[in-house]
């Protein structure tokens, strides 16, 4: 019975919250609105994440390349060839996925910092590829969206975006909760705990890490999309930032790796946060975000690990005890 | 069954297995025992594809299996635990053991895996843990995990390694007996590594006693029990007084 009153709240509390996100941007002005929205685009970066660094346990520092390169596939597709974003998207993340199961295959090679390492210097190869081929992607002067209209993912006003990155990041969180307790998900949750023992009961452990890393960078390339999409203008430099790959991980990790809910979490208190930070000393400090994620990371890998989602869980199960 | 001819396996200088030879019969049950650091879980590593040997050859019906990869061991039908036991801690003991059944011999789905895995759960006495974190359980309770999950995977050769080490009396005849009845009722065959001699005299139909890494006797256990060299492997060199 303790359960089912479990279910009831949970119910009610994630009813209550959805009807909160969607209603909100009838109440606040365009600035809160623009914010949030930020939040979820991040949530869901966060989330993607998650799959290879969190159940994976593979910490990539280089997730701001995928980000790119769907960002660049979507958008040559729709400038170029007419391919509207909502079916560029796809592409985008095949592309990124592509990418990723390069970055999995390093993997295999390269454990725990070296593997981190190996990312950062993969993100920096991508920039460099999208600064040669000039050709492609207007190297370091970028690509402009021109295009207009709804049907090529392109609104006026910040609201339509609000909506579109609460889907995504909604879709985010129902993703997780779901592969979390697939077939493949409890693989690679085995495969990070022990990969002797993930042998052992038959998990071919290359293939999963290649397929997680894929699946991650896969995910990545479309908020890639949606992200060349609200802003309307890429170039290599604004997209592949170690700042962008830090504050993904970050995100994911002080919300708490490893579950459904982390990267919103961490995304609802890094991303206003570094935002209100950049506003207040604009451009003058540089690094300064990059120097924020990396005191903040800290503190929760050594204060309190699993992140806020990790220690709410258990704050919860200590006050009831008798809930099991 | 499974048949090794004449495995060599070094580490550096170190001679851990020297021409090794071994046969298990179906539905047999062989100790496996010899002094520490005989290579008895080298020998493990070897036959389940974690070393590869430097020289001869591992035959598992017929298929030479020698230096396959582990998992495709496993969905050969040969399934270990390890001497330490490794779950996978952030999972449910029922994940630990439905992971198995999921990726094992069967490839089963969602729903059959969770069956088989409660089944094997209950098998072991471990149902009423079945949603705590792996990494929550006591060393007895992990232990009995691995038997599970190992049995998860659909196995017809199951190596133990040092599956009683650590138990109380009572517990470890329990197990043994959990133990032997896979092989008098449900058809598996077995090696089991022991230190725990008691416990590998009583439930063994064969015992194979390694020293040094190669082979010292071979027979029933009473046979081996009655060694000369057996006994002065395990005591020492008689001493003059």
């Amino acid at each position: 019975m303790g359960l089912e009153l479990k279910f009831t709240k949970k119910l009610i509390i994630a009813a209550l919250l959805l009807i909160i996100g969607a209603i909100f941007p009838l109440f606040a002005d365009e600035f809160l609105v623009s914010i949030l929205m930020q939040a979820y685009l991040w949530a869901f970066l966060a989330m993607s994440w998650d799959v290879i660094g969190g159940y994976g346990g593979q910490f990539s520092l280089g997730h701001a390349a995928f980000l790119a390169l769907g960002a660049y596939t979507s958008t040559i597709l729709l400038q170029g060839y007419n391919v509207s974003p909502w079916v560029g998207m796809w592409a985008a993340g095949v592309v990124a996925g592509a990418a990723g199961a390069l970055v999995g295959i390093a993997s295999l090679r390269l454990k725990g910092p070296f593997f981190a390492l190996g990312t950062i210097a993969f993100a920096e190869l991508v920039k460099l590829l999208l600064l040669y081929f000039k050709g492609i992607t207007g190297g370091p002067l970028g690509i402009l969206i021109t295009k207009s209209g709804p049907e090529n993912m392109l609104f006026e006003t910040q609201t339509p975006y609000y909506y579109l990155m609460f889907v995504l990041m909604l879709a985010g969180i129902l993703f997780l909760k779901w592969f979390e307790s697939s077939r493949f998900g409890i693989g690679l949750v085995a495969v990070r705990e022990d990969e002797e023992a993930a042998e052992g009961v038959g998990i071919n452990v290359y293939r999963t890490k290649v397929i997680g890393a894929a699946i991650s960078a896969f995910l990545t390339g479309i908020g890639g999309t949606i992200y060349a999409q609200w802003i309307h203008f890429i170039r290599p430099d604004i997209l592949v930032k170690l700042e962008y790959s830090t504050q993904i991980a970050a995100i994911d990790v002080v919300g708490g790796a490893g579950s459904p809910y982390g990267g919103l979490i961490g995304a609802l208190i890094l991303v206003p946060l570094s935002l209100y930070l950049n506003a207040l000393f604009g451009g003058m400090i540089a690094g300064l975000s990059l120097i924020l994620y990396g005191v903040v990371l800290l503190i929760v890998v050594v204060m309190i690990p699993g992140g806020i989602y990790g220690l709410l869980r258990r704050r919860l199960r200590r006050k009831l005890p008798d809930q099991r | 069954m499974l048949e090794v001819k004449g495995v060599v396996k070094r580490f550096g200088g170190l001679v851990a297995l020297n021409k090794v030879s071994l046969s298990v019969k179906e539905r047999e049950f062989l100790g496996l025992i010899g002094p520490n650091g005989s290579g008895k879980t080298t020998l493990f590593n070897v036959i389940t594809g974690y070393y590869r040997p430097e020289e001869g050859r591992v035959y598992y019906r017929g298929d030479d299996i020698t230096g396959l990869r582990p998992h495709l061991i496993v969905k050969k039908g040969i399934a270990r635990t390890f001497q330490i036991p490794k779950p996978f801690g952030r999972l449910t003991v029922l994940e630990n053991v439905m992971s198995a059944a999921m990726y094992g011999r069967k490839a089963a789905s969602r729903s059959e895996a969770k069956e088989i895995a409660m089944d094997w759960l209950e098998y072991v006495r471990l149902k009423e843990k079945a949603d705590v974190e792996a990494k929550a359980l006591n060393i007895v309770e992990r232990k009995l995990m691995e038997l599970a999950r190992a049995l998860s995977t659909g196995p017809d050769l199951l190596l133990l390694d040092e599956l009683v080490a650590g138990l109380n009396p009572s517990e470890m005849m329990e197990v043994v007996k959990l133990v032997r009845k896979l092989v008098d009722e449900r058809g598996l065959t077995i090696i089991m590594v022991e230190h725990v001699m008691k416990a590998v005299m009583s439930i063994s139909d064969r015992v194979f006693v390694l020293h040094r890494g190669a082979k010292l006797a071979e027979g029933s256990p009473q046979e081996v029990s009655r060694d000369p060299k057996v006994i002065e492997a395990y005591l020492g060199e008689p001493i003059q007084v």
